[in-house]
């Protein structure tokens, strides 16, 4: 089962260099070490917004049409590095047909920005757009990343 | 165009096969077919049913699946709308015991690769569903207390139950006894199965690249399986092996049942199993680690799902009809018909974009019929070792 990562939509692009992370991210993270390392783990898929860094990876990690996973959400902070992440809400939506999956995961925290979202389930072949909604110090943001699920 | 078609094999000697079986299929298409097999997949015991799989329950289901005496009139058994010789369904456009329900009796073929049961979902485990029709007033008619007396009072009847179970009937409550005869009833179902088919074949030789192996696959086949993964998009939701995303959508089939009555398909299925005793997250589960219960632990009741029915599998299709939730459709060619005439007006269309009405020529839709009637094989049962109409 191929997964086709194009990253798009609110979350901006897709940053692999560690490098870069290192120089411009590192000094303003809470749980900068934590944080850090996973980002860069090449198991993790990253988006960022302007005050959030997040990166995810699947459990397991191919996803398969029909078969129930998880997500596991590590969340930098940027310029809120004194708010912590109050929760993260994941879900997922398919565009081009109008409508999203038919469970509803539960998200729970799991250590200083870290979340673990059970109960996700993709029923159909074809592009996903998989939604972050970080909550953090009453304001809200949106990371969202799309991919093709193949047959 | 021969020499044309010469010049090309040589250049990708890789199509030689496909160009033998003379319908050309992208590497999309053929990826796609490959996920409808291999057939039979693997279809281990379920774990909520600490009897699944068992020899001795699989007989004492088998003789409850006939026997009238789960009636309440003594007139009916589950054959009576579950019938072998229609490839378990009965043939009728809505099926009738006591009473006449609202929906076309599904077939009862590889059950084990379901996650949902009945047109709506209701029930989360095959032995959860097998109750609801023992306590439909429409369909048997009976009750946890009278199944109790009932067995009680055979006495081999009731010498089989604790053989199989391990407990007497004497000291069993008619609730564990109603749940322990549907697990038996759950145990001998789940042997209901499938054989390969032509299709299973032809997808097997295109996976090897036997091409004398594909050109015995029928033409029109060939044709009606490529507009399937194609234009059709049928395969997007008739998925896998059993041709089935285990899911619910709204095909735009109406769900009035009457002018002033509405079939609330998988939203009051989700109502019915999020609050049903049965269910893989009560007591009457037998997997302590409740390994099977996602889907009902995470299910959501959204509006959309007014009107959204299960996805039927397409295996063994031309032996089913009618068709669809309330049997309105009689042959496969009305199906086809159906998809290619979407009303495109329905209501509820917008959480079913990737329904439009498919423009299917004559000939396509031909084609698409002798396809679908390709995924026909022998019906097993007791892993393949007697035939359940015996």
């Amino acid at each position: 089962m191929g997964l086709e990562a194009m990253s798009q939509g609110v979350g901006g692009t897709i940053i692999s260099s560690a490098i870069y992370i290192a120089l411009w991210y590192g000094p303003m993270l809470t749980h900068a070490s934590d944080c850090a390392l996973r980002i860069q783990a090449p198991s993790y898929t990253r988006l960022e917004s302007q005050a959030l860094v997040l990166a995810y990876r699947f459990e397991p990690p191919q996803l398969r049409v029909g078969t129930f996973f998880a997500v596991d959400v590590v969340v930098c902070t940027g310029t809120h590095a004194a708010q912590p992440i109050a929760e993260v809400l994941v879900d997922a939506h398919m565009p081009a047909h109008g409508h999203g999956m038919n469970y509803r995961p539960q998200s729970v925290a799991i250590g200083p920005g870290r979340f673990r979202a059970d109960g996700l389930m993709l029923h159909m072949p074809g592009r996903w757009e998989l939604r972050f909604d970080v909550r953090s110090d009453g304001q809200q943001t949106r990371l969202s990343h799309t991919f093709e699920l193949q047959e | 165009m021969i020499w044309l078609l010469g010049i090309l094999l040589l250049w990708c000697p890789q199509l030689i096969p496909q160009a033998l079986a003379q319908v050309m299929f992208s590497d999309t298409e053929v990826r796609t077919i490959l996920r409808h097999g291999p057939w039979p997949p693997a279809m281990p015991p379920d774990p909520s049913n600490r009897v699944s799989g068992h020899a001795a329950a699989i007989a004492f289901g088998r003789q409850l699946f006939f026997d009238t005496r789960l009636s309440r009139d003594h007139q009916h058994s589950c054959a009576t709308c579950h019938q072998p010789v229609h490839a378990f369904t009965d043939g009728q456009q809505q099926s009738a015991a006591i009473a006449r329900v609202d929906r076309n009796a599904l077939p009862l073929l590889n059950l084990r690769l379901q996650r949902w049961f009945g047109w709506d979902g209701k029930s989360d485990s095959l032995w959860a569903q097998s109750i609801h029709p023992i306590l439909d007033a429409r369909e048997l008619g009976a009750s946890a207390d009278l199944i109790a007396t009932r067995l009680r009072t055979d006495t081999r009847l009731a010498v089989t139950y604790t053989q199989v179970f391990g407990t007497s009937s004497a000291t069993d409550t008619p609730e564990t006894i109603l749940v322990n005869l549907a697990k038996a009833l759950a145990a001998f179902q789940e042997t209901l199965r499938t054989g390969r088919t032509p299709f299973d074949d032809f997808r097997d030789a295109l996976a090897q690249g036997d091409a004398a192996a594909m050109a015995r696959y029928p033409q029109a086949a060939q044709r009606g399986l490529q507009i399937f993964v194609g234009k059709g998009q049928c395969s997007v939701c008739h998925f896998g092996p059993n041709f089935t995303n285990g899911e619910f959508h709204d095909i735009g089939i109406p769900f009035f049942v009457t002018p002033t009555r509405v079939d609330q398909g998988r939203y009051g299925g989700i109502a019915l199993v999020q609050a049903s005793p049965y269910n893989l997250l009560g007591p009457f589960s037998d997997d302590p680690a409740r390994t099977t219960a996602s889907p009902t632990r995470y299910i959501q009741q959204l509006h959309r799902h007014w009107g959204e029915f299960r996805v039927p599998s397409l295996r063994q299709v031309a032996q089913t009809s009618p068709y669809m939730h309330n049997g309105s459709l009689p042959s496969l060619a009305d199906v086809v018909r159906h998809y290619a005439e979407l009303n495109e007006e329905r209501p509820h269309t917008e959480g079913e974009r990737l329904l439009q009405p498919l423009h299917l020529t004559p000939d396509e839709r031909t084609d698409l019929v002798q396809f679908l009637r390709t995924l026909c094989g022998p019906i097993l049962s007791y892993d393949g070792a007697r035939d359940p109409a015996e």
